[in-house]
């Protein structure tokens, strides 16, 4: 048993390794660091990220020569790999490290990625069967793996089981693109046209991002932009409206609230700027604001209080729709007509 | 094309950090060397080279034989960059490489910024030297990125007998580059499973014989400042003439590799993926410019023995198919942005679904240049009924699909606004404009308020749902 004491260590080491590009040595280090109590949860973790680029990487390099019409010892890229690392090997050590990792929320993640990657080898049962342990081992994963049961579901054409993950998936919040997609494509192929449509509409509304990146690495995201006069953001699992303005929004995670920044520099000043001043003046400018830091003396941040906020998109379109409403009504009739 | 003078290039390369200097030295410099590139090059033009680099890398640097070697060529400067400039690369990267370009500028002369980790064919530089003598006043070309822990090693083992030139056959390159692919590459193929999230270009292999390449954006690779500028993502974002600019589009005439570490942007190909027509499309609009539409026509051949055309006419026509259907949905996007801005609702959902099963062929990749775009208001399509929603989306009413989209889509020859009289639908009929006392009728229907522009489309909301002319007998124009 190596001493606790240098448990940690094995992590910085396997990490130097990784950036010296000596992946051998990494998974050596990760696997071993594996052990340890301390570190073992952050280790196994690492230890799937780094298989699964391996795998991941060595999937779509045979393909590649598949279609090249070569042999697999025609590529040379992994040559510095050991065996052990090498084409179905490094899949069979991936399975073992998403098994023996202690923590059920970790080994979730390691789950959803070997469901993704059974799916993508037309396995659609098995990665049902992986995504469905995965969601129970981390709830924070269930939509991920409902959208992904989805999927599969959809392209074995198992219609109603397809639809059984789509109501699952439509009853939690999702931010991704593809989510909606898919509910769309299932409503399709159901016959029922206005929920296709609706959810064709939404997808285009909705960031272009896998499903796991936007559930797990992000604090806000700008799903709608310029929506009536308004920008919407998925932030901390709600979806929230705010009114534009001259500056852009950001996620203040120290005071966990929604925050306007603006530029106390008008923006007709900086339009003349621009419009005046050479092209070195002002990219000279700007380099100084930049480098010098002015730009956070020259801004302003204003907490956002009166944002419109719901658990999904729809509702709070719906909310914003209200409100223009209200505020056209109020204003008196529009003056319409035809122009040219 | 009239043959041009001899011409001033400015090269620039921005190098620092071991593994940068040492690729610069040990394999980009030797094959640049070579006699059908940088000795090719200065017989024809003038060529002058800027090193931004530190002091310490830019002394390492001059000590290396290939240096000598590289200064008897060609005029070479070093500007050294400060400690405190060396934070972000790719900030860094852009702001020499502006510095290259105001240079440039100020000498009149051609800008050619210089990547540290690549290696070259022989005969890029003579082939480059050519096109520039024939006037052309940009170029482009791409690489092939490579898994660089390998690939180097391979290279400099075959090729580096004489450590300061290394000459290396394009098909020999084109081989040993393909067998060192970068996995990045490899998940540009469009059944790779994992297709990257930025779309910048399609590949598809051809067997036996190389992979087929066709751009959706890409940099400059030279140009003339005094004609062009590029914009702040080094592309070019200005009319220009067909003759002007060149693409080297087959390896023969010059083909280069970039070096990257396996792992290198995992990001981009982690997620399962299939090269969806839609996405390309968002991707494409966000980072289109103007040189865009002249690469997307013109592919390129990336060969290790000779070419069997029929082989490569194939993997060609599959890859113009993806690129068109994704600037049919590039199109359409803005078209649905305007719709949406209009508050056409329903019209926008709708256009969504067409786009997403890929029903609008024949409408938006009609459009060479503006085009016009009639939205339903939702009113006008609560009128129609529910019943109409559904059959137009139906497999049964695909030709009425057909006909609706062909209506509702315009082009007028003298481009933005709404012309006097008539426009041409996608369905090839005419369509009749009235104007009358402040209003603006379309074919029967009312347009409700000014209408947006997004791109090339100009989109307008209209009070009524446009009858294609065979039908108008039975059908007339839903006004309400």
């Amino acid at each position: 048993m190596i001493p606790e004491a240098k448990s940690d260590d094995l992590l910085a080491r396997a990490q130097a390794r990784l950036s010296d590009g000596d992946w051998n040595q990494a998974v050596a280090l990760l696997e071993t660091a594996g052990m340890h109590s301390d570190v073992g949860r952050d280790a196994g973790g690492e230890l799937i990220e780094v298989l699964r680029t391996l795998v991941v990487s060595q999937r779509v390099v045979g393909n590649f020569i598949r279609r090249l019409g070569w042999d697999r010892e025609d590529y040379r890229g992994f040559d510095l790999l050991e065996p052990g690392l090498r084409w179905d090997r490094a899949a069979g050590r991936l399975q073992t490290a998403v098994d023996d990792l202690p923590a059920a929320a970790d080994n979730g993640l390691g789950q959803l990625y070997l469901a993704q990657d059974r799916y993508i080898c037309a396995d659609a049962v098995g990665a049902i069967d992986i995504a469905g342990r995965a969601a129970r081992q981390n709830p924070d994963l269930a939509v991920a793996c409902f959208y992904l049961s989805g999927l599969a579901c959809r392209a074995a054409n198992d219609l109603e089981q397809a639809k059984h993950f789509n109501r699952l998936l439509r009853g939690m919040i999702s931010v991704s693109s593809s989510a909606y997609r898919l509910q769309a494509e299932i409503a399709e192929a159901a016959g029922d046209y206005q929920e296709a449509r609706f959810m064709f509409d939404m997808a285009l509304r909705m960031p272009d991002v896998p499903v796991t990146t936007a559930l797990t690495t992000l604090d806000i995201l700008l799903c709608q932009q310029d929506y009536r006069g308004y920008d919407i953001f998925f932030m901390k699992n709600r979806f929230v409206a705010a009114r534009r303005g001259d500056g852009y929004f950001i996620y203040d995670r120290q005071r966990n609230r929604l925050v306007e920044v603006r530029s106390s520099v008008p923006s007709g000043v900086k339009r003349l700027l621009r419009r005046f001043l050479p092209d070195r003046w002002y990219e000279g400018l700007r380099d100084f604001n930049r480098r010098r830091r002015l730009y956070r003396i020259l801004e302003r941040r204003r907490p956002v209080d009166d944002f419109l906020e719901s658990t999904t998109i729809e509702r709070v379109m719906e909310m914003v729709d209200g409100a223009q409403d209200r505020m056209d009504t109020t204003s008196g009739p529009s003056s319409g007509g035809a122009q040219s | 094309m009239t043959p041009s003078k001899r011409q001033t290039l400015l090269m620039f390369t921005v190098v620092w950090g071991d593994w940068h200097v040492n690729a610069l030295i040990t394999v980009c410099l030797p094959t640049l060397l070579a006699p059908g590139n940088l000795p090719g090059l200065v017989a024809s033009h003038h060529v002058r080279l800027i090193v931004y680099t530190t002091k310490a890398d830019g002394a390492r640097m001059q000590a290396a034989p290939v240096f000598r070697h590289l200064c008897e060529l060609v005029e070479t400067t070093f500007e050294f960059i400060p400690e405190h400039k060396l934070g972000n690369p790719i900030q860094t990267h852009h702001e020499f490489w502006r510095a290259g370009q105001a240079r440039a500028a100020a000498e009149k002369a051609f800008a050619m910024p210089m990547y540290p980790d690549a290696a070259w064919s022989d005969g890029v530089f003579s082939h480059l030297g050519d096109v520039l003598a024939a006037g052309r006043k940009a170029v482009f070309m791409n690489f092939l990125r490579v898994t660089s822990e390998t690939f180097v090693p391979a290279l400099t083992a075959r090729y580096a007998a004489d450590s300061s030139v290394m000459r290396v056959p394009p098909r020999e390159l084109v081989r040993l580059g393909l067998e060192h692919a970068h996995p990045l590459t490899c998940a540009y193929l469009p059944d790779s499973g994992y297709f990257p999230n930025h779309p910048e270009y399609l590949i598809r292999a051809v067997p036996g014989e190389g992979v087929s390449v066709r751009q959706l954006g890409r940099e400059l690779f030279v140009f003339d400042t005094r004609r062009f500028k590029a914009n702040p993502y080094w592309m070019l974002d200005e009319p220009f003439a067909e003759d002007e600019v060149y693409l080297i589009d087959d390896s023969d005439f010059g083909f280069g590799v970039g070096f990257s570490p396996l792992g290198k942007d995992f990001v981009m190909h982690e997620a399962p993926r299939r090269p969806d027509p839609v996405s390309i499309g968002r991707w494409w609009r966000s980072s289109y410019c103007r040189s865009t539409d002249y690469f997307v026509g013109r592919p390129m051949r990336w060969h290790v023995g000779d070419i069997t055309e029929r082989k490569w006419r194939a993997a060609e026509a599959a890859s113009a198919l993806l690129a068109t259907r994704a600037a049919i949905a590039r199109e359409a996007l803005a078209a649905w942005e305007a719709a949406d801005e209009l508050g056409c609702r329903s019209s926008a959902a709708l256009l969504a679904f067409f786009m997403a099963r890929g029903d609008l062929s024949g409408v938006f990749n009609r459009a060479t240049g503006p085009f016009h775009v009639f939205m339903p208001s939702d009113a006008a399509f609560a009128a129609a009924g529910k019943d109409y929603f559904h059959h137009l989306c139906a497999p049964e009413g695909a030709a009425d699909r057909r006909a609706f989209l062909r209506r509702h889509v315009a082009f007028a020859d003298d481009g933005d606004g709404v012309p006097d009289r008539q426009m041409i639908c996608a369905d090839g009929s005419p369509i009749r404009i009235e104007r009358r006392a402040g209003t603006i009728r379309i074919d029967g229907c009312d347009v409700v308020g000014p209408p947006v522009v997004r791109d090339r489309a100009t989109v307008y909301a209209i009070g009524g749902i446009l009858s294609p002319p065979a039908a108008k007998t039975e059908r007339r124009c839903h006004d309400t």
